[in-house]
């Protein structure tokens, strides 16, 4: 009989709502709670439920990943990137880990940017700390090759830039009020040459990274924005020192910097929020272990696995990932090609047969002979490909780009057209308006709303978890008539776990802690599944097991009590795994296992159907458990595509023409991320994808794609609304230049009263962004 | 009105020194994290209300 009665309990640790006499939801929340309490930490608690900041009510997940390759790395410091960063619990104790590690001096928290910055001793191996972090709950995810000192010094200096043109606009803005107020005379003249001066530093110093975009775009042949950001400001500056010298009243010092200003303003907010990037090192590495055993002909010894060579045998120990492609030499082993199929069931191989690097040894340890190695091995071969594709990637021509392009032409044409005009009768006259025109017509609004409005969707992102690489991903994502999905760890959990459980009678807790007992030690997946299970439903002390024997990938067995208790597979008639829990010889539970679909995906795929997109499931493993999840998903036959190789899955996103989303998690995505517009990597994917993909998703589901999509969308609506505006007040500011009615004062008022009604109408956004944002989850 | 022939020197002189002190302090690093520093206060805080 199944336990009907849910009694709720909220998790001692993680407060997330669960049914089960244990105190804690899961073993993850226990073994952390155990941390806690060892190293006398039990005040996060204290401060978690202070409640200063909005706390975590997600349960910790037991994933682990391995860090191996960070212990190559030598440096003093190393940041990382932490999930699950919520309270101000976590922060307190993210900045105790120097009481937890040695060698540790100093573990520095950004909390608004989720990075850790941790400065240790010379030789410090940072892959326990990254293992220490990630015991504690929070999924590192580190930033090797960090900015160099180069980046971090122009960032400064962009900040340094916006301060002072901030400073010389304000003051040149009270300068010329006063001017256009009726001051004249030589106390006018005073004015003007002080913003002269004032503006020196503006237009030089601050304006220097628009001098160097748009000579940049010259010499590439292309036209960006800054392109006629340039012309105005050198157009105005021409104008102004003319009349500052010929004492006439055409200054534009005022309009100048204040454009400058407000210019560089967006740009640094927007290189603000794009700051959270992932930098990896080699991937290959991410996946593999560092050293292998290597038989010499006489005796074993480690190796580094570059320094490895073909034929050399190499032995695997069990739950470890093979290094290079080889041929079996042990009689046979229990593999999982989980990373490079998605297929996560085990399955056994004989003597001879291929094994491919990235694949993992879940049975004893085996031995292979190297057939292929590093670049040469079929992993190697897909992280190439992976990188080929990069470098074809379709990148959609941005509208900003295409805006950019037309109006340049648009305004030379005029502004020439202009002087030609009044070149027979009054060469000056002409020249004031055309100039006046490019001044005034210069694309400020354009070159501002479009990273206003990319920072603000960014943020609501963000605050979903969500990370983005570049900036115009928005875009692609909003263009999208595709989104192609991986299924295991993407639509599903990835992770066996207990569908059901049966029990012949239901006697307390006898035979679950019997299981659990017996169960405690395995890494097999099934036995990770029944102890994920078990833990919250277990509240007696375990029993004691005798004559422990653990059958690889078939079961276990020992003696509680003196009887004979035995947990092994049994004979199903379906793709589903059972196992079945037999005391003496009699069954008397029933356990039944299965990659349970997310809760949330049918919904998730419903809303991306009613978004317009078409979805396409694209998975590695085999035909039945694909068409099994397809149906529970109700996407049509056609749009399902089982046993995909990783380059197979590349073919079929390439065979739709029309921008793409994939989604997954895996090594076997990862060539397909490449190939689509857009990647996405889902929550506990593997470190590489993650250096492959455009989009993470760092909490775990699928819902806050739909969400994705809707920002991606709605951001480029309310760029087109801004664009809106920008065109409105060029037309009318273009009018009157034209038409000789374009003053310092007219373009003064025009510009800043401009941009603020871009700025005010990103702040409002649209209805939809409103209430994305509102909702922003915890 | 001749006085701001001696009143606009010295207020931009006090500007730049205002925005020397900006500068200054955003190439000290102190503009690169403006969250935390506000949560870390607090921390300080109940630890010395436990002690």
């Amino acid at each position: 009989m199944e336990i009907t009665q849910a009694k709720l309990a909220n998790c001692a640790h993680c407060g997330s709502s669960f049914s089960g006499p244990s105190l804690f939801c899961c073993s993850g929340c226990e073994s952390v709670y155990a941390i806690l309490k060892k190293n006398n930490l039990l005040h996060y608690y204290d401060l978690k439920n202070a409640n200063i900041l909005p706390s975590c009510t997600i349960p910790i997940e037991n994933k682990k990943e391995n860090f191996s390759y960070l212990s190559e790395e030598s440096s003093s410091s190393m940041q990382f990137y932490l999930e699950g960063i919520h309270c101000i619990g976590c922060l307190w104790l993210i900045e105790k880990l120097p009481s937890l590690l040695p060698g540790i001096k100093r573990a520095q928290l950004n909390y608004g940017q989720s990075i850790v910055t941790v400065h240790a001793l010379p030789e410090t191996n940072f892959a326990l700390v990254a293992e220490k972090l990630e015991s504690l709950g929070y999924r590192p995810h580190p930033i090797l090759n960090q900015q160099n000192p180069w980046e971090e010094h122009e960032n400064k200096m962009m900040l340094a830039r916006v301060g002072i043109a901030a400073a010389c606009a304000g003051n040149i803005m009270l300068l010329a009020i006063s001017v256009y107020g009726g001051a004249t005379g030589s106390m006018a003249e005073l004015f003007h040459w002080i913003s002269f001066g004032l503006s020196l530093p503006v237009l030089t110093f601050c304006a220097w990274p628009f001098y160097e975009n748009a000579w940049q775009s010259i010499r590439q042949k292309t036209l960006s924005i800054d392109f006629p950001i340039v012309l105005a400001l050198l157009a105005g500056i021409i104008v102004s020192i003319k009349s500052l010298l010929t004492h006439k009243n055409e200054i534009y010092f005022d309009s100048l910097s204040s454009l400058v200003f407000l210019l560089l303003a967006s740009r640094y907010f927007l290189k603000r929020m794009m700051q959270t990037q992932f930098h990896f090192g080699e991937l290959l590495h991410t996946l593999l272990p560092r050293m292998a055993k290597v038989f010499n002909g006489v005796r074993w010894e480690e190796k580094k696995i570059e320094a490895l060579q073909q034929k050399e045998i190499i032995a695997i120990a069990p739950y470890t990932y093979f290094p290079a492609d080889g041929l079996l030499e042990s009689t046979g082993a229990q593999v999982s090609s989980a990373s490079l199929t998605g297929e996560n069931t085990p399955h056994t191989i004989r003597r001879g047969d291929l094994v491919y690097a990235g694949m993992m040894n879940e049975g004893e340890e085996c031995r292979i002979s190297i057939t292929a190695l590093g670049k040469n091995s079929r992993l190697g071969k897909i992280l190439h490909q992976v990188q080929a594709e990069s470098q074809n990637k379709g990148r959609l021509v941005s509208f900003a780009a295409t805006t950019a392009k037309y109006f340049v032409v648009g305004v030379m044409i005029t502004a020439t057209a202009l002087f030609l005009c009044f070149l027979p009768t009054n060469i000056e006259e002409g020249l004031r308006r055309a100039l006046a025109l490019v001044i005034v017509t210069c694309p400020c609004v354009l070159a501002l709303a479009i990273p206003l409005v990319v920072s603000k969707c960014l943020a609501i992102a963000a605050r979903r978890g969500i990370i983005m690489k570049d900036a115009d991903c928005f875009e692609r994502l909003s263009r999208a008539k595709n989104i192609f999905f991986d299924k295991t760890g993407t639509l599903t959990e990835g992770q066996f776990s207990v569908k059901s459980w049966l029990e012949e009678s239901n006697e307390n807790d006898e035979i679950k802690s019997a299981v659990f007992a017996l169960e405690k030690n395995s890494h097999h997946p099934v036995a990770k599944a029944l102890l994920r299970y078990l833990a919250p439903k277990i509240s007696t002390k375990l029993p004691e097991v005798h004559q422990h024997k653990e059958i690889l990938a078939q079961g276990v067995q020992g003696k509680i009590n003196g009887v004979d208790w035995e947990v092994r597979k049994i004979n199903t008639p379906d793709i589903d795994n059972w196992i079945g829990v037999f005391r003496d010889n009699t069954l008397v539970a029933r356990a039944i296992l299965g990659d349970k679909l997310r809760p949330e995906a049918p919904t998730a795929l419903k809303a991306l159907q009613k978004l317009g997109l078409k979805t396409i499931l694209l998975s590695g493993d085999q035909e039945k458990s694909v068409r099994q999840v397809a149906a529970q998903l109700e996407i049509p036959a056609t749009q399902v595509i089982a046993n995909a190789t990783p380059e197979q899955k590349c073919t079929e996103v390439k065979r739709h023409p029309e921008p793409s989303i994939m989604v997954g998690d895996g090594a076997n995505d990862a060539v397909a991320f490449a190939a689509s517009s857009v990647g996405i990597a889902v929550h506990g994917s593997m470190e590489m994808s993650l250096q492959c993909a455009d989009v993470y998703i760092s909490r775990p589901g699928i819902r806050s794609i739909v969400d994705l999509i809707k920002i991606a969308r709605e951001s480029q609506a309310l760029i087109y609304r801004n664009f809106g505006f920008s065109l409105f007040y060029n037309l009318v500011s273009g009018s009157l230049a034209i038409m000789g009615f374009m003053s310092p004062l007219r373009a003064a008022i025009l510009m800043p009263v401009s941009a603020l009604t871009i700025y005010i109408s990103t702040m409002i956004g649209t209805r939809i962004l409103r209430n994305l944002e509102r909702e922003s989850a915890a | 009105m001749n006085i701001l022939f001696l009143l606009l020197p010295i207020a931009l002189l006090m500007g730049i020194g205002a925005l020397g002190a900006f500068v200054w302090s955003a190439h000290d690093g102190q503009y690169e994290d403006l969250d935390t520093p506000q949560v870390r206060i607090l921390l300080d805080e109940e630890e010395r209300k436990k002690t």
